[in-house]
């Protein structure tokens, strides 16, 4: 455990990774922001339990990309204690490593395995892209959510137990946790955003700012997650 | 007391400052090497083995075992699928709730086993029959499995609140708990699944040459292709503790000992695992969680063990080494298993991803005071013949296992 805040953070000393223990394979590497990390890894547990490893960042160690994730595993994982297949849980762990060295090497899958790699690592991408994009876009027009903010003041300062409206980010959490793969999330996501065009419509008053402002929101989610081109090339 | 009381089943392990301080000193009067063998491997693992085969094997104490955990015979000409057995077995739960109007309660936890037993029923079931089905779990069952629980569980079936109620309260002659505990008795263990990830740690101290001999036949390690014996020195390294290499020697020996004896076959490294649970961890691995919860809820008229089956333990005995149970990574064990759900759920991620976790805390005991009087749970040493608890607070529980644990030798 590290006691400065700076050893947690993607300030250029670290980084972070998606590990599955079970097959010592690497699934994700995420560079800015160890809480898009945890929220990919724990969208990703109704699929595979993951470990996020807080992985540093200077010259005595190799980096891994996600284009490289393949060819790295762990020396080992017996002295990182909450890795433990006896004690591990379905929801992820957020870790250092511990006695143990990331380290370039080469596992022989048969063509089932491999695929089911795949498939779990560019539904990981597809999360962390969209999670990036989802949290950013309603950080920036929270504002406009105003039934969700009060709720949010309402539980954090108030202590109130009657918080029923989940946030854009819960609401695209929930969403990825339960797909099957990306093309069902899409369609969600989909409904999702007519359901806060309505959530503009709805309103009695300043009902043309409030579409725009939702619009706006949209627009940059969209934009961010790169949806809108999706969306087209799949029409 | 008598001194000859027999046991069905102990724990040496230090849980707690009170355990581990009477262990420690019994380490100080032990003067027999077997007694000191016992008490240093279970510095290593708790040491509570009870050997069900014909295969030899001493103890330190008078050991007796209630008949339907004895080993059945091995039988090389059995055929019988696992997709039947697993049918044939929900039948039975089938038959009794037609029959008897009994009111079956599975432990879900969302991992494998139970998993497996509740799409077994749900498979097998009509509708009529889900009214007599409870399914005990919490939110960490959800965790585990949350499709299974979404598409078949939530608003299906009747489900009781794990974080709520204790399951002594719940179970008894007419409302029986079905068990899954002892599969990892049938598939192999989590000794290997730890093996297999950090292998290369555990190489070291070997030779070179060793080590190399050993790296070259890893991967064959799941397959016939490779005697355990092959391995003689990992498994002595991975037994050994510190300087005292002996340790590993003789856990191997008296390992080998029961293994060449026991008429059935052991061959890959992976068996070697396997037949340790199989043979002298199902036992404790039937009781061990319960063994410090109230004695009501170990009632063998109230559980029904749904994988402490003849078949199952057949099919266990001839299907190693042919891909049914693992085929290399964690994630490929129990593969017959998740096959059979994978057919029920047609879940792949769930087929393809998940492995073994620890997922049976939502039936462990959460709070000591729910006991009620008497001495910690962890000062419990064994349960005897009459269904009794022996304390290592108890005078005469501590003569009966220092008397015994000196006149146990190395003989073997």
């Amino acid at each position: 455990m590290h006691s400065s805040i700076e050893k947690y953070y993607g300030d250029n000393t670290v980084y972070y990774s998606l590990y599955y223990s079970a097959m010592d394979s690497f699934v994700l590497v995420e560079t800015k922001n160890i809480f898009v990390a945890e929220q990919t890894a724990k969208v990703l547990s109704s699929k595979i339990a993951l470990a996020v490893i807080i992985l540093p960042l200077d010259e005595k160690n190799t980096v891994m990309h996600n284009s490289t994730v393949d060819q790295f595993g762990l020396t080992n994982q017996r002295y990182m204690s909450k890795m433990h297949i006896g004690l591990r849980k379905q929801t992820p762990i957020v870790t250092f490593l511990r006695h143990s060295k990331l380290i370039k090497r080469k596992l022989k899958f048969n063509a089932d395995t491999n695929k089911n790699i795949n498939d779990i690592k560019c539904y990981a991408k597809f999360c962390q892209k969209i999670l990036h994009a989802i949290n950013l876009s309603y950080l920036l027009h929270k504002h406009h959510f105003i039934e969700m903010e009060q709720q949010e003041y309402e539980k954090l300062f108030l202590r109130s137990t009657t918080k029923e409206i989940l946030n854009p980010v819960e609401e695209i959490m929930n969403i990825l946790y339960f797909a099957n793969n990306e093309d069902e999330a899409i369609n969600n996501i989909s409904s999702l955003r007519k359901k806060y065009i309505d959530y503009a419509n709805s309103k009695a008053v300043h009902q043309n700012y409030m579409r725009r402002d939702i619009m706006e929101f949209l627009t940059l989610f969209d934009t961010l997650a790169n949806l809108k081109e999706s969306n087209e090339s799949r029409s | 007391m008598n001194q000859d009381r027999k046991i069905y089943f102990y724990n040496i392990e230090s849980a707690d400052d009170h355990s581990a301080s009477f262990w420690k000193n019994t380490y100080g009067i032990v003067n027999s090497q077997g007694g000191r063998f016992v008490l240093d491997m279970s510095l290593k693992e708790s040491y509570r083995w009870i050997n069900r085969s014909a295969g030899k094997w001493s103890d330190p104490w008078p050991i007796t075992m209630l008949e339907k955990y004895k080993m059945p015979k091995y039988d090389p000409n059995f055929r019988k699928s696992f997709t039947d057995i697993t049918d044939d077995r929900a039948r039975e739960v089938i038959k009794e709730i037609r029959d008897q109007d009994s009111i079956f309660i599975l432990s879900w936890s969302g991992g494998i086993d139970s998993t497996l037993t509740l799409a077994a029923l749900l498979k097998n079931m009509q509708n009529k029959d889900l009214k007599n089905l409870r399914v005990y779990c919490d939110t960490s069952s959800f965790i585990e499995n949350p499709y299974f629980y979404k598409n078949h569980i939530e608003d299906k079936i009747e489900t009781i609140d794990a974080s709520k109620h204790r399951l002594e309260d719940i179970v008894d002659v007419k409302n029986k708990l079905i068990s899954t505990y002892q599969t990892e008795c049938l598939t192999g263990s989590v000794a290997w699944l730890d093996l297999q990830i950090n292998f290369y740690s555990y190489l070291k101290n070997l030779s070179y040459d060793s080590k190399r001999h050993i790296s070259n036949i890893w991967n064959k390690a799941t397959t016939a292709d490779v005697h355990f014996t092959q391995f003689k020195d990992l498994l002595i390294n991975l037994y050994s503790s510190g300087d005292n290499k002996n340790l590993g020697v003789l856990w191997y020996d008296k390992m080998l000992k029961n293994i060449n004896s026991c008429n059935v076959p052991v061959h890959s490294l992976y068996d070697y695992f396997w037949w340790n649970m199989f043979n002298i961890k199902l036992i404790p691995t039937s009781i061990k969680l319960l063994f410090k919860d109230n004695s009501k809820v170990i009632n063998e008229d109230f559980i029904f063990s749904w994988y402490l089956t003849e078949d199952y333990q057949k099919w266990s005995m001839n299907n190693n080494n042919n891909g049914e149970k693992i085929d290399f990574y964690a994630n490929s064990h129990k593969i017959a298993f998740k096959k059979y759900i994978f057919e029920f759920d047609r879940n792949k991620w769930y087929l393809n991803l998940k492995h073994r976790l620890a997922s049976m805390d939502h039936i462990r005991i959460k709070d000591k005071s729910t006991l009620g009087g008497g001495p910690p749970p962890d000062s419990r040493f064994a349960i005897d013949d009459g269904f009794r608890y022996m304390y290592l607070t108890d005078r005469h529980t501590q003569d009966f296992i220092i008397e015994h644990l000196n006149a146990y030798n190395i003989d073997w």
